[in-house]
């Protein structure tokens, strides 16, 4: 019998006792934004915060393959694209609902991830080759859009205005503003599974070390794939909330460049591999948006600032701006604090 | 038709395997991606455009003037940005090549605004008529020009001192600093002779292009599948993979319509990545 | 338990490891000594999974392991270390151990205790809370060595755990092995260090320019000639000689 093997079972529960203070501000913090709209009188702010919470919530998808995983992909875009014309297609072509067009969205960004997933991490590649490789798919799509008749080639796909919870289109800013709080709350739920489960452990080892970490047991294709699969489902529900939203789809939109950037520069700058990275950064970067739009009102000021800051967080701040409150990830969110003082006060 | 598709696509391809050499010696000797690749093309373009337009300067006499300068701007920006910021780390230099990337696009637009801008030479629509096609002056020019640099880089790096060093650079970095080669240095100069590249392809593209904020974009995947299609680090392999390019796009879009056609690009890039990543001439990946 | 047979391997014209057969059966320490680049190491990553053979073939208690990928390997049981460290450098040391742990369980709970449990084991208590990229060479080696343990092994294949050890640090690491193998591990060693070697192993295989110049237990390969010329000039036979007095 091995050496393991007179394992005795920890007591349970133990460890989720810490962390109470971020389980407390994340209580609050949920229930602010769910009474919020009461408060807001002016509902263009409710439309920004919906746009931020958007942005967060595709920014999260890249975090998990990006922040956690330590794949950067840089055609994320392909996932937000393909779900937006799944489910619109379904909706104009086959009258299907968007109630249940999302969720066939939400399917085929899985399975593109699935595709793409595998034919990349199966043919071995990783860093740059990887994250160019995800460019040339979303960069195929969007040529493909372009040309073929059922998504309406160049002309793109317009949606009738029709609000109800079956089409998950709202008359009022309020109703969109809870669809991305709840697409929020899921990514951020996401987010912190893989922060307390083997899964994320194991793509933190795949992150740090690919090599070790197959060494030790850890199945690293299977293990990328799962989480690229899982940023493409959350990709595709994002496009079918930006349909429903914006009523219209052609392919520079579904397949922009510029979305594959916004949604890795949030992450990067609030923090790669943490909770609530995405958040901060799309936070911030709004923050930057206004301010810069206040001052020259130009086009292209405010993505001069996005790249600044860009190159100024992966030089100096790699952790992104979450890294100021944490000196280094925690996989187990903070329960491993709490544990460490118990043990130092054991050897005292 | 097919005969034309397939010159054109040559003259283009000249460019094209210009504007990748730039980017596979960056790869072959310094191990990094420029993605500010294409945007740095767009700067090419945008300065031979204003010396045109302001000061009437002809794009190819204009590259006597934009290629010394881009080479200096790409060796200040290696030397005094890039190398110090990455810290040598893969990730970072992507991260922070595509938020050069960024800034450079979207300085463009801010100043230049986003209208497409093309030139009109004296000569632009003279053609020489070669019966079954009629291959306009600027993009014979082009196609020569194109050539002579190339077969100068060629030269550069074959019979020069210079040339030795960068190799020695590019085989075997610790042994270079070894025999007394400052690398650092080196790795710049790399850099400023990459972005160079782009400063003449940018003068000889004007003539037979546009240019607007986001050309650079178009190009960043063709230069990409270039390289990856020649194998990274091999100047024939930019070359002939720059020929190939060109032929296989403008046969794509004789056959598939125009906008089909810029799949093959991509398609070809995919496939090399997947099946063959060294690429036709390359070694290790 | 571990059968190499006929094991081949060719990069381009070099043959790094030629016709090797040896095996290690379980309960046992079995080490691999040799020269600077007679091709242990990759010896190691080919039986580990890392590396193809060209030729030959290698079984785990009689199950064919020959080009299984690594993490398959490692399930059925027989995991390797690192000659050159490779921490999870962005992990500290408990979350470090905890990905081998999680090798046999999905429950994060069970693995902190599996891995807190493989930190005493050997000695690394202490440190469980210190970021792996801060670490002593010493403690890397013991990081890697903790880490496979927490799989569960039931051979451990150890690719020079005592370099660049000094000689406290040394017999520490040669009673932690010991231990592990009384525990039930099989251990299977690349190592150099030739006090080590002596102390631990119960058999030795010697490895020159990829092929196996002897095997046997430690002492009648210290006095095979072949194995103190392939040494020449490094003093080794020297140690062997003199090192079996302690």
């Amino acid at each position: 019998m091995t050496l393991l093997g007179k394992l005795k079972l920890p007591k349970a529960a133990n460890g989720i006792s810490a962390g109470r203070k971020s389980m407390i501000f994340l209580l609050i913090a949920a229930v602010v934004t769910l009474v919020a709209p009461t408060f807001i009188t002016n509902k263009f702010y409710l439309d920004v915060l919906t746009l931020i919470f958007f942005t967060a919530y595709i920014g999260q998808s890249w975090n998990i393959l990006g922040g956690y995983a330590g794949q950067f992909s840089f055609g994320g875009v392909m996932f937000f694209g393909t779900g937006a014309y799944t489910s619109t297609i379904l909706l104009t072509t086959f009258g299907i609902p968007p109630i249940i067009g999302i969720f066939a969205a939400v399917a085929a960004g899985a399975i593109l991830g699935l595709i793409v997933g595998y034919m990349s991490f199966r043919a071995g590649l990783r860093g740059s080759y990887f994250a160019l490789i995800t460019l040339a798919f979303a960069e195929l799509l969007r040529v493909l859009a372009n040309s073929v008749e059922f998504t309406g080639g160049g002309v793109g796909l317009f949606l009738t205005y029709a609000p109800s919870l079956k089409n998950l289109q709202f008359d009022t800013p309020t109703g969109f503003y809870y669809f991305s709080l709840i697409l929020l709350a899921i990514s951020i739920a996401v987010a912190i599974w893989l922060e307390r489960s083997r899964f994320g452990a194991q793509l933190a080892a795949i992150r740090e070390n690919e090599d070790a970490a197959e060494a030790l047991g850890i199945d690293t294709l299977r293990c990328k794939i799962y989480a690229i699969m899982i940023m493409g489902a959350m990709g595709g529900a994002a496009g079918t909330f930006y349909a429903q939203k914006y009523l219209y789809l052609d392919p520079p939109i579904a397949y922009s460049i510029a979305l594959s950037v916004e949604m890795l520069l949030v992450t990067i700058v609030g923090g790669m591999g943490t909770v609530f990275g995405p958040l901060v950064g799309a936070f911030v970067l709004h923050m930057v948006n206004e301010i810069t739009r206040n001052f020259i009102d130009t086009p292209g000021l405010s993505m001069i600032v996005y790249g600044v800051i860009l190159i100024f967080i992966i030089s100096y701040l790699p952790n992104g701006l979450m890294g100021l409150f944490r000196k280094r990830q925690d996989i187990l969110g903070g329960s491993l604090e709490t544990t460490k003082n118990e043990l130092e006060s054991k050897d005292a | 038709m097919l005969a034309a598709a397939v010159l054109n696509g040559l003259m283009y391809g000249a460019i094209y395997a210009l504007v990748a050499l730039g980017l596979t010696l960056i790869y072959g000797v310094l191990h990094i991606i420029n993605f500010a690749h294409g945007a740095m093309l767009m700067l090419a373009l945008y300065s031979a455009f204003f010396l045109f337009k302001l000061f009437n300067i002809d794009p190819y006499v204009a590259i006597l003037i934009v290629t010394p300068a881009s080479f200096i701007l790409g060796y200040v920006l290696y030397r005094w940005g890039i190398g110090k910021l990455s810290k040598g780390r893969d990730q970072n230099i992507l991260l922070i090549t595509l938020g050069l990337s960024i800034i450079i696009e979207n300085s463009a637009l801010f100043f230049f605004t986003g209208d497409q801008q093309t030139v009109n030479l004296s000569y632009s629509y003279d053609a020489l008529d070669l019966g079954f096609v009629f291959l306009s002056y600027p993009k014979i020019i082009s196609f020569f020009a194109s050539l002579l640099i190339c077969a100068l880089l060629w030269a550069l790096m074959s019979l020069t001192d210079l040339g030795k060093a960068i190799r020695a650079v590019a085989k075997e970095r610790q042994g270079a600093r070894l025999v007394g080669i400052d690398v650092e240095h080196i790795f710049a100069v790399t850099f400023g002779i990459g972005i160079a590249c782009l400063g003449a392809a940018g003068c000889m593209l004007l003539p037979i292009f546009y240019v607007d904020p986001y050309t650079g974009n178009i190009f960043v995947v063709i230069a990409f599948t270039i390289v990856v299609l020649g194998g990274m680090g091999s100047i024939i392999g930019a070359l002939l993979g720059g020929f190939v390019i060109g032929i296989t796009e403008s046969v794509g879009g004789l056959f598939l319509g125009e906008s089909l056609g810029q799949i093959g690009i991509s398609l070809i890039f995919i496939i090399i990545l997947i099946f063959k990543p060294t690429g036709l001439f390359g070694s290790k990946v | 338990m571990l059968d190499v047979r006929g094991v081949t391997k060719r990069f381009g014209g070099l043959v790094a490891v030629s016709s090797v057969d040896l095996s290690v059966s379980r309960g046992e320490i079995v080490s691999l000594i040799g020269p600077n680049g007679a091709g242990k190491t990759t010896l190691f990553a080919i039986i580990a999974g890392f590396l193809k053979p060209d030729e030959g073939e290698i079984t785990l208690n009689n199950n064919s392991i020959s080009g299984l990928k690594p993490h398959k390997i490692c399930k059925m049981g027989m995991v390797r270390t690192f000659q050159i460290t490779q921490p999870f450098a962005g992990l500290n040391t408990l979350e470090n151990i905890m990905v081998g742990a999680y090798a046999n369980t999905s429950d994060q709970f069970i693995a902190r205790e599996t891995a807190e449990r493989v930190a005493e084991m050997v000695g690394m208590t202490s440190q469980l809370y210190k970021p792996a990229d801060g670490l002593t060479v010493a403690a890397r080696k013991r990081l890697e060595l903790a880490r496979a343990l927490a799989t569960n092994p039931e051979l451990l294949l150890l690719d020079e755990v005592m370099a660049g050890l000094n000689p406290t640090e040394i017999d520490e690491v040669v009673h932690v092995i010991k231990e592990i193998c009384s525990s039930g591990v099989t251990i299977f060693l690349i190592e150099h260090v030739m006090k080590a070697v002596i102390n631990l192993s119960d058999r030795t295989y010697v490895l020159n320019d990829g092929e196996l110049i002897a095997k046997g237990t430690p002492r009648s390969v210290a006095s095979d000639p072949g194995v103190i010329e392939a040494y020449l000039g490094h003093g080794a036979a020297k140690t062997m000689m003199g090192g079996d007095k302690k």
